[in-house]
């Protein structure tokens, strides 16, 4: 029965990983680890030094990368790896619910599931996400069970394998070197042979760690003692609002309690909160030492938490059926308790069902790819052409799209390609033929429209707000897939600048009638203004929003749209380098588009005032 | 990658010093940190290693080492090494190079200075008068670059390795967790189920 309760909660959280998303969504860290593991595989050049982090000039170790280049090798694709990812998820919910039940019992396990899955959120990282995050909810549930036999029974083997873990984890993340006190801190707190078992654990945690990935943390140990002191933060200092604190203040403190007064199972919790400790330490001090914690980063502490808040929780629960239940019913309760959580989890479960729903996938730009390869568009085409909220980091993963489709013979020289993601109850059929629908998925529609451009994004020019000279930008020999590619030539780099923004775009010569249209939408997006149309008539809206011209004729003509980047209307994170996204095109298709956006704008406006 | 046997030490006390970051920034602690990242640090090659090199055409010291039939034919610094060439007078030119880390695996054909020397062999070994003279041409200015030309490198590129290393590694990861996983569940099945 016992392992039955198992195999109920894996496949249930198997499930719920499973409709979060079957394919990895269009993630930048997805991408470079691809190019990565591509050259490790390809070309025998493996990196001895991981990511980057987000701290400029600390890196992350290799383990994530080896993992994902031992995967590839042995034939897995993008699809493959999610699978995997997501088996290591269900897996890390039933490591949470076998140790809470084997030092709490079945109702603290069930309460352990119920508690990873409902209680804490995915701290942003998204489930069907893959970069070094992805294993980490799995590894720091190992660790958990690893430090719970340690605390159980104290002995070399376990202390040792406990340590291995934990340098393993380090070495997929770097926040996770914080598990080398953990591995100290629960031989310290172990019963017995305590100095002796702190100082095998450290040392092996240290030993492997530097085994695994020496190049990595001398590297940082580098960058770190040649960088300068980093002054203390000037925001204000305040506890994270984030569930997992909660949850992992909740089952410290109860631990805290239960050494007070000594309980008898006081030492149940151990292995957890010695897991949770030192990076809950870290998130509540970071402030104070001037570095910002991301949430994202207690990923590998939330089977702990869950274990740590189900066992106080497990024990009032029992105790409390206990009385109100006849003796006969409560052991059935108790046991049923945990298929009764694994229905739960199956049917109710939502890890993150929103994020297909906002962010394009691998598989969308594999049905982008065949359909521009199928136009006969080359990469320089769809450098230039293709366009997307998120451009830089979709035409990276455009463009990593092993898909050779030979040209159709009904081809029409597009040179536009814009790809939305619409709400599929606003798009009214039938569809322009020019548009093509990719994916249609639990309300929302991927569109691709194919269009001929009244814009020449080739002879576009960044234009100073002083007046002064343009500047072409230059597209010859740019290519996203390269390393540190992060702006077209010309353009501010993309990611952390902020500033005034203006590009010239020269309005093409077009059939008299023929009238084009740019509209830029809102929402997650770098959203701008048209700042003035010269050489052709147009009527600007008053919102500046929206521009109709006539064509062109042999007079030079262009449209000036301008961003403020960095700015509540273009965060710095939604502006990548490239020209932000608009909507250009036959003014009948943009007239089409526009009144869908509005829609979606005032929908989302709607909700969020709800 | 490999660590010097002196390394340990600073390694160590750079770990703990990193533990009290507040310590670490006090002016003692950071001149301390200096020195640690100066001795942890492969050292790189600075510009200064340039006004050196010209400093010794000018005075005539390569001719003097290089002798007669031969005439120093270039120097640069490309890749964290310096290469010198010398030409014959039927314009055959030979190449040597000078590393401030020895290559491991690599056959050294001399040390100058701080540097390991490296005669170039990709078009076949040179003829014993022209390394006799290459090796003279960089045993002079390796002799002749001071300490102060050096600088500790910065935490860059640590190059790659090969890719049944990075296998052979992760599957040692993934036999570690399962070890543990496996242990684990042995442990704690005999507990409260």
């Amino acid at each position: 029965m016992k392992w039955l309760a198992c195999l109920a909660i894996f496949a249930a959280a198997f499930l719920a990983n499973r409709r979060a998303g079957t394919a990895p969504l269009m993630w930048n860290d997805t991408f470079n680890d691809a190019v990565q593991v591509a050259r490790c595989l390809d070309h025998g050049a493996c990196s001895l030094v991981g990511v980057q982090t987000s701290i400029p000039g600390l890196y992350h170790a290799v383990a994530w990368l080896q993992l994902r280049t031992l995967l590839q090798w042995l034939g897995a694709d993008a699809h493959g790896l999610l699978l995997f990812v997501q088996l290591l998820n269900a897996l890390a919910a039933t490591i949470a619910y076998f140790v809470a039940t084997a030092v709490g019992g079945p109702i603290a396990g069930a309460l352990a599931a119920a508690i990873l899955v409902f209680g804490i959120d995915g701290l942003g990282v998204p489930i069907a996400g893959l970069n070094n995050l992805s294993s980490l909810l799995f590894l720091g549930a190992v660790l958990t069970l690893a430090c719970t036999a340690v605390v159980m029974a104290p002995g070399a083997v376990a202390v040792v394998l406990a340590a291995l873990v934990a340098a393993v984890t380090a070495n997929v993340h770097l926040i996770c070197a914080l598990f080398g006190v953990s591995v100290v801190c629960v031989t310290l707190l172990a019963p017995r042979r305590r100095l002796l078992l702190a100082a095998l654990g450290a040392s092996a945690f240290a030993a492997a760690a530097l085994a695994i990935a020496a190049p990595s943390w001398r590297h940082n140990l580098l960058a770190v003692l040649q960088r300068a002191p980093i002054p203390p933060s000037a925001e204000a200092v305040r506890w994270p609002p984030y569930p997992i604190v909660a949850w992992a203040l909740f089952g410290v403190g109860a631990w805290v309690l239960a050494q007070l007064a000594r309980a008898r199972d006081r030492h149940a919790a151990t292995g957890a909160v010695a897991v949770i400790a030192p990076p809950l330490a870290a998130l509540l001090l970071a402030p104070h030492l001037g570095v910002r914690i991301d949430p994202k980063y207690l990923t590998p502490i939330r089977a702990a938490c869950a274990v740590a808040a189900a066992l106080p929780i497990g024990r009032i629960a029992h105790a409390t059926l206990e009385v109100i239940l006849p003796r006969t019913a409560f052991p059935l309760v108790a046991r049923a308790l945990p298929f009764a959580a694994a229905l739960v989890i199956a049917w109710r479960a939502s890890l993150g069902l929103a994020h297909p729903e906002r962010v394009l996938t691998v598989d969308d730009l594999a049905g982008v790819a065949q359909v521009l390869r199928q136009q006969g568009w080359d990469d320089r085409q769809i450098a230039r052409g293709f366009s997307t909220p998120a451009r830089m980091t979709a035409l990276t993963g455009l463009l990593q799209q092993q898909i050779s489709a030979a040209p159709s013979a009904a081809a029409v020289a597009y040179d536009s390609a814009l790809v939305l993601l619409l709400a599929t109850d606003q798009l009214a059929a039938p569809l322009p033929p020019d548009w093509r629908v990719l994916r249609e998925s639990a309300g929302t529609t991927v569109l691709l429209v194919l269009e001929r451009s009244p814009l020449d994004w080739t002879r576009a020019a960044v234009c100073p707000v002083d007046g002064s000279a343009c500047e072409p930008l230059t597209w010859d020999g740019f290519d996203p897939r390269g390393e540190g590619v992060n702006a077209l030539p010309h353009m501010p780099r993309g990611g952390a600048w902020g500033g005034p923004l203006r590009l010239r775009v020269p309005i093409l010569a077009a059939a008299p009638n023929r009238r084009g249209a740019l509209f830029r939408p809102r929402g997650e997006l770098c959203a701008g203004r048209i700042v003035a149309v010269d050489g052709v008539a147009a009527d600007i809206s008053a919102d500046r929003r929206r521009v109709t011209f006539s064509p062109a004729g042999d007079a030079p003509a262009h449209v000036d749209v301008e961003w403020v980047v960095d700015s509540p209307d273009c965060p710095a994170v939604s502006y990548d380098g490239l020209p932000p996204f608009v909507v250009a095109g036959d003014a009948a298709t943009v007239d089409r588009l526009e009144r869908v956006l509005r829609r979606a704008e005032e929908a989302a406006a709607g909700g969020g005032a709800a | 990658m490999h660590f010097r046997s002196g390394r340990l030490p600073a390694l160590a006390l750079a770990m703990a010093l990193l533990a009290a970051p507040a310590l670490a920034d006090e002016p003692l602690f950071a001149r301390l940190r200096h020195g640690l990242a100066t001795r942890l640090a492969d050292r790189c090659i600075t510009p200064a290693v340039d006004g050196v090199f010209q400093q010794l055409v000018e005075d005539g010291a390569f001719a003097r080492a290089i002798g007669a039939g031969f005439t120093l034919a270039d120097g640069n610094t490309r890749d964290e090494r310096i290469q010198l060439a010398i030409e014959d007078v039927a314009g055959r030119r030979y190449t040597v190079a000078l590393a401030p880390r020895p290559r491991p695996g690599q056959h050294a054909d001399g040390e100058a200075g701080a540097f390991t020397l490296y005669v170039d062999r990709s078009a076949g070994d040179p003829p014993p008068a022209a390394a006799t003279a290459l090796l003279a041409a960089a045993t002079a200015l390796g002799k002749a670059i001071p300490d102060s030309a050096f600088a500790p490198c910065a935490a860059g590129d640590a190059g790659t390795g090969s890719r049944s290393a990075a296998l052979a590694n992760a599957l040692a990861q993934i036999g570690v967790v399962l070890a543990a996983l496996v242990f684990g569940v042995r442990r704690l099945g005999a507990g409260r189920w």
